[in-house]
């Protein structure tokens, strides 16, 4: 055995702190690395979204960013384009007929029927995050229909630890 | 687990619990050896981006689906860590190189030797401070000898070469281990250079 210079006795050492931190970090339980996580101030929703982003897009991101929800990139436009409508009313002097939806004028209960259809479909084909997503969806719209038991075996076949037993 | 299929992992048609599992896993591993969110969240997803991509598992191979990936991750803060040596480290080898030569530019020199040369002394002045601080410890550095000397690096060896137990060597590792960081910090302008115990 050659005797090791100092700068290979240093990078020995660097390695051997690495592998015996992986080794600590594997044998935790996966209770153990969230509590820890937590602690390192994670936010779990976030890092799980980050996860899904993972495999919902295929290219490479610079840095994966969990996407907004469409519902809440909605929240922001349509206020928006109501303000912008209205500021041109008033710049016009119009009294033009009152802004209405973008199409999905559909009541709630029925939108969430159609989410949910969308979610079966995703489970059926094993796309979980695609899955969940719409039943999140769904259940903002119409919050009695996500009791449902058959929803409730959707959400627990894609995982959702917060899915009724 | 859902994601085998015919010895490959594809992290899509695993169920999500298994993905955050194993996400959560990485993420905890990269984060104890950057001390950084940030620089764990990259690593996590870049490590993930590997393994559905130029770093497959094999699920009939020896490695669990969570040690391969840290493998991953491992493998790739090393990688940066030796070829991205951090400013203040790159500063000391070039200010070595000058000395060393006589004056002459770096340029007038082979990088090669430059940067070997550079690592040797950055290595020299830690290791020596290193020593000068595990002063009075004698197990401590008697385990430096036995991994400098006979490249003995397994804690049951070293056990058994130092006649302590296992516990104990760990210990010691583990003092090594601060005074090291306390090294690094110092020379980062992290923190002062301070004792530890």
């Amino acid at each position: 055995m050659t005797k090791l210079t100092d700068s290979e006795l240093w990078d020995a050492l660097e390695e051997d702190a690495l592998d015996d931190e992986m080794e600590a970090v594997l044998a935790k339980t996966p209770e153990e690395r969230r509590r820890d996580l937590r602690e390192a101030g994670f936010d779990l929703e976030k890092v799980h979204a980050q996860a899904d982003a993972l495999v919902a897009e295929p290219t490479r991101p610079a840095k994966v960013v969990a996407l907004r929800p469409w519902r809440r990139r909605l929240a922001i436009a349509l206020p928006t384009a109501v303000a912008l409508a209205a500021g041109i009313a008033l710049v016009m002097n119009l009294s033009g007929p009152e802004v209405v939806g973008h199409g999905r004028d559909d009541p709630p209960a029925v939108r969430a029927e159609a989410l949910r259809r969308e979610a079966r479909d995703a489970c059926g084909a094993r796309n979980w995050p695609i899955c969940l997503d719409r039943l999140n969806q769904a259940r903002a719209l119409d919050a009695r229909g996500d009791e449902a038991p058959e929803i409730q075996a959707l959400r627990r076949s894609a995982g959702d630890p917060a899915a009724h037993p | 687990m859902a994601g085998e299929r015919e010895g490959v992992v594809d992290l899509r048609t695993m169920t999500p619990k298994e993905r955050y599992d194993l996400h959560e896993a990485v993420l905890d591993f990269a984060e104890k050896i950057t001390r950084s969110p940030e620089a764990a969240e990259e690593l996590t997803q870049e490590a993930l981006l590997r393994l559905m991509t130029t770093r497959a598992w094999d699920p009939l191979g020896p490695t669990t689906l969570e040690r391969h990936v840290c493998g991953i991750v491992r493998s790739l803060l090393w990688a940066e860590r030796t070829s991205k040596r951090p400013k203040y480290e790159r500063l000391a080898m070039s200010e070595h190189v000058l000395v060393a030569d006589g004056g002459r530019s770096a340029e007038t020199m082979s990088l090669d030797r430059a940067e070997r040369e550079g690592k040797e002394a950055v290595g020299a002045r830690r290791v020596a401070k290193l020593r000068a601080k595990l002063k009075g410890y004698v197990l401590e550095l008697l385990i430096l000898d036995l991994m400098q000397n006979e490249g003995i690096r397994k804690p049951a060896e070293l056990a058994t070469r130092t006649g302590k137990p296992v516990a104990e060597v760990n210990d010691a590792r583990e003092r090594i281990r601060r005074y090291m960081k306390s090294i690094i910090a110092a020379e980062s302008g992290e923190a002062e250079d301070e004792e530890v115990a």
